[in-house]
């Protein structure tokens, strides 16, 4: 049997035979148009047939069948507007005749004409059924065929595609070569030192650049269309439209771009602009603003080039931040490198000479609850400790406060960081409030964006400094004329390196993000107390960039249960990248101080978040009665419980039309909700809708603006955001989308507690959850959530103004291990 | 209860799928899946067809080959199961060349289904 099983191997294959698993039946066979690779249409023991799995890895679309297969020596397209993608093609039936005919799903098979030619349009059923090929076009080889063949691994065909974009003919047995399947070293609880830290942490943020400069730098566009202008600040702007990328990479303020000119009505030209702009609800545009003026093709519109460009920054901070953990001993006290690292030899500090105030609050702030006492008392006794804030329990105001009693205690200036703009802006206002001197130091390439503590940042701060007239002076000709003779360029640098010296060392406090606080203006300063709020969603070498400027006490900030940080690197996240600095303290035993009383959910809403992620220690500091809108009338199934379960099983998935991926009859229930919040008075700005699925949000954003009854602009207004868009913040509804899933797949990215943790703890006034409780109730988690719904009367079903409570049976509720 | 829910979503949709492994890179293929598929959908959203473009007419001499009734289509299938087939012709087109290919319908599908009702209602009529 193995001799046969080798000869299968060994015997030279035909070229039209599965680059993945070997099977050669010319009727199973496909080949991809674009690399010209055959793959067959069985799935092995992947989710998708071997064909698919190629051309969703690849970013292929296209492709053409064999000349001895079912179907002849036919490449896939339209019979009416000839477009190849495979993924929009279906096939309609003739009325009268046993005819089928291909057609594109938009436009063709959308036109109502076609009725008319005695076609049935209503049929459509798109080509790639359960993520294969529909059996009847290309066949899918026997089980015994199949068991046969290569058993490629889903791994196995990543590492393969991964090969295939450096070498086109690589093989399957190339994959076994030394190299490519080296891991890295994993993280660890403890560490000896500093240089295993560094050892340990350098190569996964050398793994996580390499990752992302190889897609940044893979996504270059051509055939651009620019439309020119002028920004307040004189500079020139470019908008375009980008074509859709695989969704991967996703665009942000502050990015930069450069653009290139082709065509020849200039001579050849190049400039590098920051993004301004990135699509959004209201446009698809991507707007920069050029670096520098000189020589820009404006009169030219199209014919040009846009790449990305990669930067080091960030990756290099972190780096350089390790180095110093690990060779300077100034870069942190002496006890809070041991704690760091782990060593349990190590007791636990306590600051005797704290002078503790009697009013714990700070001025223009809430007063802080008893648990947000607690968290403050114990933050400023102790060197190192760790805040849990769950969703609504005050955080900011509890950090802000914080923050100010520092100052007082200390005197000194205070560093705060977060790892995204958006949570450093928050905190930034809430301690500008309580008087505090406070500097936003922001990336240069964010000067443009506008927030709202624009005017704390560091770089406007200078331009309204009084006592500078020279300064002012050189800033202003800069700004009218663009450019300065050399001799002022280089006076100007200085009087601006000397103006914000000033600024930070007589701050307060100094805002920034974690990789921010690397900024060399910095480099100079010491700070003995640092404070990083949403540590959680930080990497350990994020968290580390602020610590080492001299940390002697670090407060983190986080929620544990809540999302941790975005590592883009497959193998960098396997190796422990993607745990935070704050997740790896709680298990080696340092007490989270948690916040226990919420004021965001309408208590009903907070139950099941507060049994099931925070041992029903969530206290509600609201009640119903303030989360009660008055003047909206919403059918909600039980009227004091503003929350429920929308079943959507619908017709389309019984006839098995195999669009379900996409998920229209959850997009045609979240529009009649939408709009039924929006008829009975509720502000477009106050619904959130969520979806787990980049290609659900799409799909829903354009399905609300086109399907909706009501005005568009309305449509726009609202936000469509995945479940990791809205950590950190609040809607007043929430409607969450689960898209379904079938027998191949498990429910995959709502399976993560913390993410459900997050998607449920959003929303102020009500919830409505709409997904197929059959296959959600086979996770764990989601069946308890299913049946807690059920034991309140709102699993329900049926027209929005006749929901009737959902008779649907399933499993019990096991016991969870946490 | 459990027991039956699983059978249940299994029901008519079963694939050949020798053992499936769950691993997270399926489980990213899965979700890159249904992003190309979107993404694919929306690229298509504004495209608005070319006049005359839609002008699909089945050929004479296709139609009167294709019009046979149900029974006569049914067929046994050449696939390993047996399960009787229903031949359609398919129409296609490579470039500017047509193509018709005779398709084996499984005689369960949606496709056929209605053509036997509609056979049926017509015959009643
Ligand atoms: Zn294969
Ligand atoms: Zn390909
Ligand atoms: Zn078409």
């Amino acid at each position: 049997e193995e001799d046969e099983e080798n000869a299968f191997y060994t015997k030279e294959l035909p070229e039209w035979a599965c680059r993945y698993c070997g099977i050669h039946d010319p009727a199973s066979a496909v080949m991809c148009n674009v690399c010209h690779k055959w793959f067959c249409n069985g799935r092995g023991n992947t989710s998708g047939s071997h064909i698919i799995n190629h051309l969703v890895r690849a970013k292929h679309k296209e492709v053409s069948l064999h000349k001895d297969g079912l179907v002849r020596d036919t490449v896939l397209e339209c019979y009416a507007c000839a477009v190849k993608n495979v993924f929009v093609l279906g096939f309609i039936p003739a009325k009268a005749e046993s005819v089928v005919v291909l057609l594109c799903r938009q436009p063709c098979a959308a036109q109502s004409s076609l009725r008319d030619m005695n076609w049935d349009p209503e049929q459509w059923k798109p080509l790639i059924n359960d993520r294969a090929l529909l059996p009847w076009l290309v066949r899918v080889p026997s089980e015994a065929e199949q068991l046969r063949a290569r058993q490629i691994t889903a791994q196995q065909i990543n590492k393969l595609e991964e090969l295939w974009k450096e070498n086109a003919s690589a093989t399957f047995d190339d994959l076994e070569r030394p190299g490519v399947d080296e891991e890295p070293q994993q993280v660890c609880l403890r560490y000896e030192d500093g240089f295993q830290y560094q050892n340990i942490f350098g190569p996964l943020v050398k793994l996580e650049a390499d990752y992302d400069k190889k897609l940044k730098e893979s996504q270059t566009q051509d055939k651009i269309e620019v439309r020119w202008d002028i920004g307040l600040n004189k500079k020139i702007c470019a908008y375009f439209t980008l074509a859709k990328t695989d969704g991967d990479m996703r665009l942000m303020h502050g990015d930069e771009l450069r653009l290139r000119y082709l065509g020849d009505l200039h001579k050849p030209w190049s400039g590098v602009g920051h993004v301004i702009k990135i699509p959004d609800n209201f446009g698809e545009e991507v707007g920069i603003e050029l670096k520098s003026n000189v020589g820009v093709p404006t009169d030219c519109r199209d014919k040009f080039v846009v790449d990305f460009v990669w930067k080091s920054t960030s990756f290099d901070r972190m780096q350089a931040a390790l180095r110093k953990f690990a060779v300077d001993d100034s870069s942190v006290s002496p006890y809070i490198y041991h704690r760091l690292l782990g060593h349990v030899e190590v007791d636990e500090l306590i600051f005797r000479h704290i002078h503790l105030p009697k009013q714990l609050s700070a001025p223009n702030l809430p007063t802080l609850n008893n648990s947000q006492q607690y968290a403050l008392k114990h933050a400023l006794q102790r060197p190192l400790s760790l805040i849990q804030g769950p969703p609504g329990t005050g955080k900011t105001v509890t950090s802000a406060t914080i923050v100010y009693q520092l100052v007082k205690q200390t005197g000194g200036s205070v560093l705060v960081c977060a790892p995204s703009n958006t949570a450093v802006d928050q905190l930034t206002e809430k301690i500008h409030k309580t008087g505090l001197k406070v500097v936003r130091l922001c990336a240069k390439s964010r000067e443009a964006i506008d927030s709202p503590v624009s005017f704390l940042a560091l770089h406007n701060q200078i331009r309204s400094l009084e006592d500078n007239g020279e300064l002012q002076k050189l800033q202003q000709l800069k700004e009218e004329t663009g450019e300065l003779s050399s001799a002022d360029e280089k006076r100007y640098r200085m009087l601006k390196k000397q103006a914000e010296k000033t600024l930070l060392e007589a701050a307060d406090v100094i805002c920034c993000t974690c990789v921010g606080a690397g900024d060399p203006r910095l480099a100079r300063l010491k700070f003995h107390s640092i404070l990083i709020d949403e540590s959680m969603q930080a990497t350990e070498p994020e968290c580390m960039v602020p610590v080492v400027l001299g940390a002697k006490q670090v407060i983190l900030v986080g929620d544990h249960c809540q999302l941790g940080p975005v590592v883009m690197c497959k193998k960098a996240s396997r190796a422990g990248l993607s745990q935070s600095l704050f997740e790896r303290l709680v298990v080696l035993g340092i007490r989270p101080f948690r916040l226990t009383v919420q004021y965001r959910m309408h208590p009903q809403l907070a139950q099941f978040p507060s049994n099931f992620f925070y041992e029903g220690s969530l206290q509600n500091g609201v009640a119903d009665a303030d989360r009660t809108m008055k003047g909206v009338s919403f059918p909600w199934p039980q009227a004091d419980k503003p929350q429920f379960f929308y079943v959507t099983a619908g017709q389309e998935e019984i006839a098995g039309s195999g669009t379900s991926y996409l998920n229209r009859t959850e997009a045609s229930s979240v529009e009649k909700l939408v709009t039924r919040f929006l008829n009975s008075g509720v502000k477009p700005e106050q619904i959130g809708v969520i979806t787990p699925y980049e290609g659900q949000r799409a799909y829903l954003v354009q399905y609300m603006q086109y399907q909706g009854p009501l005005n568009q602009k309305l449509y726009q207004r609202l936000e469509v955001a995945s479940v990791d868009a809205f950590q950190g913040r609040e809607k007043d509804f929430i409607i969450m989308s689960c898209v379904r899933s079938n027998e191949h797949q498990g429910i995959g990215f709502l399976s993560d507690p913390r993410r459900l943790n997050v998607a449920l703890t959003r929303a102020r006034y009500g919830i409505i959850i709409v997904g197929n409780p059959k296959v959600l109730s086979k996770q764990g988690l989601w069946n308890h959530l299913l049946h807690h719904f059920k034991e309140k009367k709102v699993l329900v079903e049926g027209p929005l103004n006749n929901l009737k409570e959902s008779m649907m049976q399933f499993s019990k509720p096991k016991r969870l291990i946490n | 209860d459990g027991e039956m829910l699983g059978d249940e979503i299994l029901e008519g949709d079963m694939k050949v799928n020798v053992k499936h492994v769950d691993c997270e890179e399926d489980t990213d293929f899965m979700s890159a899946f249904d992003r190309m598929m979107a993404d694919s959908l929306m690229e298509r959203a504004s495209t608005v067809p070319r006049p005359g473009q839609l002008d699909i007419s089945v050929p004479v001499h296709v139609k009167s080959t294709a019009k046979k009734t149900y029974d006569q289509l049914l067929c046994e299938g050449t696939e390993e199961e047996n399960k009787p087939v229903v031949n359609f012709l398919l129409m296609t087109r490579s470039g500017n060349k047509q193509q018709y290919n005779s398709v084996e319908m499984p005689v369960d599908s949606e496709l056929v289904t209605k053509l036997r009702t509609r056979e049926e209602a017509e015959r009643a009529e």
